[in-house]
């Protein structure tokens, strides 16, 4: 699964709507509660365990995807 | 997600969440600069922490749990607790109270907020929260509280044409009863006319309480005076008849109110029993609510009474009233969650506002099941809610 399909299935609005620039700070519905809820699918979905440090960093959608490349992780 | 507590030894300085102890008092100085005060040190922060643990109702000395979250040395997130005890049926619980809940603007909507409060209450037992904005009040739902609802605001005109000229009908979200008081409120807002019409509402609270009990027997004194013999039989008196309620014993009273200079008034109801209630009166202050301008509010932080004898909390209001009009106050809040207390108000002649403040509740061990929040007897200190009006 893409990481901008996750996005847009947690935080319920269309995939098109979702970029590399989509963030905590565009995105009403990503608030302290959705960022948790992402983190733990991102965790589910792509089989690895995040630190706070990688949590902390990846409030859009650009630096989800920097972060899982550097674990290695393919989409 | 990994990580939780470092212990205090840690090596690494990733991120992570820290009880606080001596070796965090410059982060927490530190986020309480960008918090609440400029002026805070660490050295004023570790006297804080001391002065605060040596009337820890949960043992004299222990130090209240504090929360940080850091990112190496820096602070991000901030939780502090009030430790009191409940009552919950007839049996008494540790508990704490949130408080002090706050994440640099930067990093709010992110992961700080969610794990600073997963990590406290992994430490803590039965945790209690007066909370207003909706954003906490999801994370707290999130991790186990319970929303009780909110606790009602009425407020006592004490001088009605400075109220009056002062209100903005106009703004948003303020909600002052019904319509036709609303419309009465914008008549009596006509030019010259407030003066008028707030003599004539002063007039009418006089009249509708003149018959009512008095505020003899209420003195006002300093909280320190009170004796903790008479508060202790007092709370045992009134508890054995409130289903749930933090504990208002003389133990809460020292931490709660002694500890914090001469913010409050005591007001005490006394016959030849000895103390039949007692009431805290918080001194006026304007209120920071813009829809209010400038108008001067005392709040009714604490009131005590036994339920079944409504003529001492009857007096004990008037007393609150008669008080906060002295020390300048242009209306009273009061915010009681207890169901017998509205009567009382609505017959002194309160207005009801719309409430903003939740009570949230976790408990550990035991069921708040069947209690709602008209059994609890909560007031506007608890969780030092009083401190925002």
């Amino acid at each position: 699964m893409k990481p901008e399909m996750l996005v847009a299935q947690v935080f319920g609005v269309d995939e098109d709507e979702v970029g590399d620039d989509t963030s905590n700070k565009n995105l009403p519905a990503w608030d302290s509660m959705g960022h948790m809820t992402l983190i733990m699918e991102i965790e589910s979905s792509f089989g690895v365990n995040l630190s706070m440090d990688e949590a902390l960093t990846m409030t859009n959608v650009s630096m989800i995807k920097e972060v899982l490349e550097q674990r290695g992780v393919r989409w | 997600m990994s990580g939780s507590t470092a212990p205090a030894n840690a090596p690494h300085q990733a991120s992570r969440v820290v009880q606080v102890s001596e070796e965090h008092l410059e982060p927490l100085a530190e986020i309480i600069r960008l918090a609440w005060d400029p002026r805070a040190t660490a050295e004023g922060v570790g006297r804080a922490r001391q002065a605060a643990a040596a009337v820890n109702p949960h043992g004299e000395g222990v130090e209240v749990p504090t929360f940080l979250f850091l990112s190496g040395d820096r602070p991000l997130g901030h939780m502090t607790t009030i430790p009191v005890h409940l009552s919950v049926r007839g049996q008494r619980h540790p508990a704490h109270w949130f408080k002090g809940f706050w994440v640099v603007p930067e990093h709010r909507n992110g992961p700080v907020g969610f794990l600073l409060l997963k990590e406290a209450l992994r430490h803590l037992g039965t945790t209690l929260s007066t909370v207003v904005q909706p954003p906490p009040r999801r994370l707290f739902k999130s991790l186990g509280l319970s929303d009780f609802g909110q606790l009602p605001n009425f407020v006592r005109i004490l001088r009605p044409a400075r109220v009056l000229q002062r209100l903005d009908l106009g703004a948003n979200g303020l909600s002052i009863g019904p319509e036709w008081v609303r419309k009465g409120v914008a008549v009596a807002q006509l030019p010259g006319l407030a003066h008028l019409c707030g003599a004539a509402v002063g007039a009418g609270l006089k009249g509708l309480t003149l018959l009512q009990p008095s505020a003899r027997q209420v003195s006002a004194v300093a909280p320190q005076t009170i004796d903790p013999v008479e508060a202790d039989a007092l709370w045992a008196r009134v508890s054995a008849g409130l289903a749930a309620a933090p504990l208002r014993d003389f133990a809460h009273i020292r931490a709660r109110y002694i500890s914090k200079g001469d913010t409050y008034t005591a007001l005490l109801c006394r016959s030849g029993e000895g103390l039949d209630g007692f009431a805290m009166l918080r001194r006026p202050r304007e209120s920071g609510d813009g829809r209010l301008r400038g108008i001067r509010m005392a709040a009714l932080s604490d009131l005590l009474y036994p339920p079944d004898r409504p003529e001492i909390g009857l007096r004990l209001l008037a007393a609150a009233e008669r008080t906060a009009h002295d020390l300048g106050a242009d209306a009273l809040l009061c915010s009681p969650s207890h169901g017998s207390v509205p009567p009382l108000l609505r017959r002194r002649g309160y207005v009801r506002l719309g409430g903003n403040v939740h009570f949230m509740a976790r408990p550990d061990g035991y069921s708040l099941d069947g209690l709602d929040l008209a059994h609890w007897w909560l007031m506007r200190a608890d969780g030092e809610a009083d401190d925002a009006l």
